[in-house]
C-alpha cells in the first residue's frame, strides 16, 4: 500500500520542547523541568542538548525568543522563547500524530487500553 | 569559594569545549541553567547526566559549526563508524600496548553513537513496526561478502590502488562490521521495546 507522503516527524529532543511550548512562553531551565515533568521523568535534557534543540528551532523559525518584548522582574537575565505561528501548527500536528499513534496500538492492542493508555 | 560555586566553575570551564559561535550565543544561558540544577539536585546526579550531555552535544555543535546544516544523524553515523574503525583496529593489534587504547576509542565512540542516535531519533508512528534495524544488520555481512567478491575477481592490470587497497578492504570490513553491530543493536532496543509494550498491555490495570 502506497504511504502518504507526510511532514517528517521532529527528534525526539525538538518533538519534547515544541509540546512544552505548547503552554506559552518559557525559559531554558523551566522548560527542561516542563519536558521532564511532561515526560513522567524519563526525558532530562542536559544544558548542551537544551541550548542545541533551541538553537536549531530558532534557525528553523519555529521558536522566536520573546526575552525583550515585555519588561521582565529577573535579575538572571534569562532569555525567554515562545512557539511561532508555523510551529504551533507543527507542534499540534505532531499531537495529532502521537494521539493517532496512541490510538492505533489501542485498536491493533486492546489491552493497551486497560493500562491506561 | 563554596561547592556549589565550585561546581558551576568547572562546567564554565567545560563549556569551551563548545565552539566559539555557540559559546557566543548560548554560554551564559548554559552555565545558568547548569547552576540551577546544581542548586535542585545532588551533585553526582547532575554531573553524571551533564557527562553524556557533553559527549552528544560538543561534537554535534562542533560538527554543526564547520557544516552549515548537517544532518541530525551525521554524529550518530560518525560515531558509530570510528567505533567500528577502533574494534577493527583494536582486533587487528592483538596483545599490542595500543591495543587497550582502541578498545577505550571504541567503547566511548560506540556509547556516544547510541546515546546520539537516541536524541535525535524522531517519535515515529512506524516505531511499533520494530524499524527497519533488520536492512542494517543485512547490510554489514552484505558488504563483507562484496569486499570478498571484489577481492577474489582478478582485477585489470591497469587498476592498481598500491596501497590504497588494502586500507580500503580495511574500511569496508570496519563499516560491515559496524553496519552489522548498529543493526543488533537497533535490533536488541526494538525487541526490548516490543517486549515492554507487550508487557504494559499484559499488566493488570
Amino acid at each position: 500500500m502506497p504511504r502518504s507522503k507526510s511532514p517528517k516527524p521532529l527528534p525526539a529532543a525538538s518533538l519534547h520542547l515544541v509540546l512544552a511550548l505548547l503552554d506559552g512562553e518559557n525559559h531554558g531551565y523551566a522548560l527542561m523541568r516542563r519536558v521532564e515533568e511532561l515526560s513522567a521523568g524519563a526525558v532530562r535534557m542536559g544544558p548542551g542538548t537544551l541550548y542545541g534543540t533551541l538553537n536549531r528551532l530558532l534557525a528553523d523559525g519555529l521558536i522566536t525568543e520573546t526575552t525583550d518584548w515585555v519588561a521582565r522582574e529577573d535579575n538572571e537575565r534569562r532569555r525567554y522563547y515562545q512557539l511561532t505561528a508555523d510551529g504551533e501548527t507543527v507542534a499540534r500536528n505532531e499531537l495529532a500524530r502521537l494521539r493517532t499513534l496512541v490510538r492505533r496500538l489501542s485498536q491493533f492492542q486492546p489491552r493497551l487500553g486497560s493500562a491506561g493508555l | 569559594m563554596t561547592a556549589s560555586a565550585a561546581h558551576v566553575s568547572l562546567y564554565r570551564h567545560m563549556t569551551r569545549l563548545y565552539p566559539p559561535s555557540f559559546r557566543h550565543d548560548f554560554g551564559a544561558d548554559l552555565v545558568l541553567l547548569f547552576a540551577k540544577q546544581i542548586e535542585d539536585e545532588r551533585p553526582a546526579r547532575v554531573w553524571a547526566r551533564t557527562f553524556r550531555d557533553l559527549a552528544v552535544s560538543v561534537p554535534t555543535q562542533r560538527l554543526e559549526a564547520h557544516m552549515k546544516r548537517p544532518s541530525s544523524h551525521l554524529l550518530t553515523v560518525v560515531s558509530a563508524v570510528v567505533a567500528g574503525s577502533a574494534a577493527v583496529l583494536a582486533l587487528m593489534l592483538g596483545t599490542g600496548p595500543a591495543m587497550p587504547v582502541f578498545l577505550v576509542v571504541a567503547l566511548l565512540t560506540g556509547a556516544i553513537a547510541v546515546w546520539s542516535w537516541q536524541a535525535t531519533r524522531p517519535v515515529r508512528a512506524d516505531d511499533s513496526a520494530g524499524g527497519s534495524w533488520w536492512k542494517i544488520l543485512l547490510a554489514g555481512p552484505a558488504l563483507a561478502v562484496l569486499t570478498f567478491v571484489a577481492m577474489a575477481i582478478p582485477w585489470p592490470t591497469a587498476i592498481d590502488l598500491g596501497d590504497n587497497a588494502y586500507w580500503l578492504i580495511v574500511i569496508a570490513f570496519a563499516t560491515s562490521l559496524t553496519l552489522a553491530a548498529t543493526g543488533l543493536l537497533l535490533g536488541i532496543v526494538a525487541v526490548v521495546d516490543h517486549r515492554r509494550t507487550r508487557a504494559v498491555g499484559t499488566s493488570p490495570a
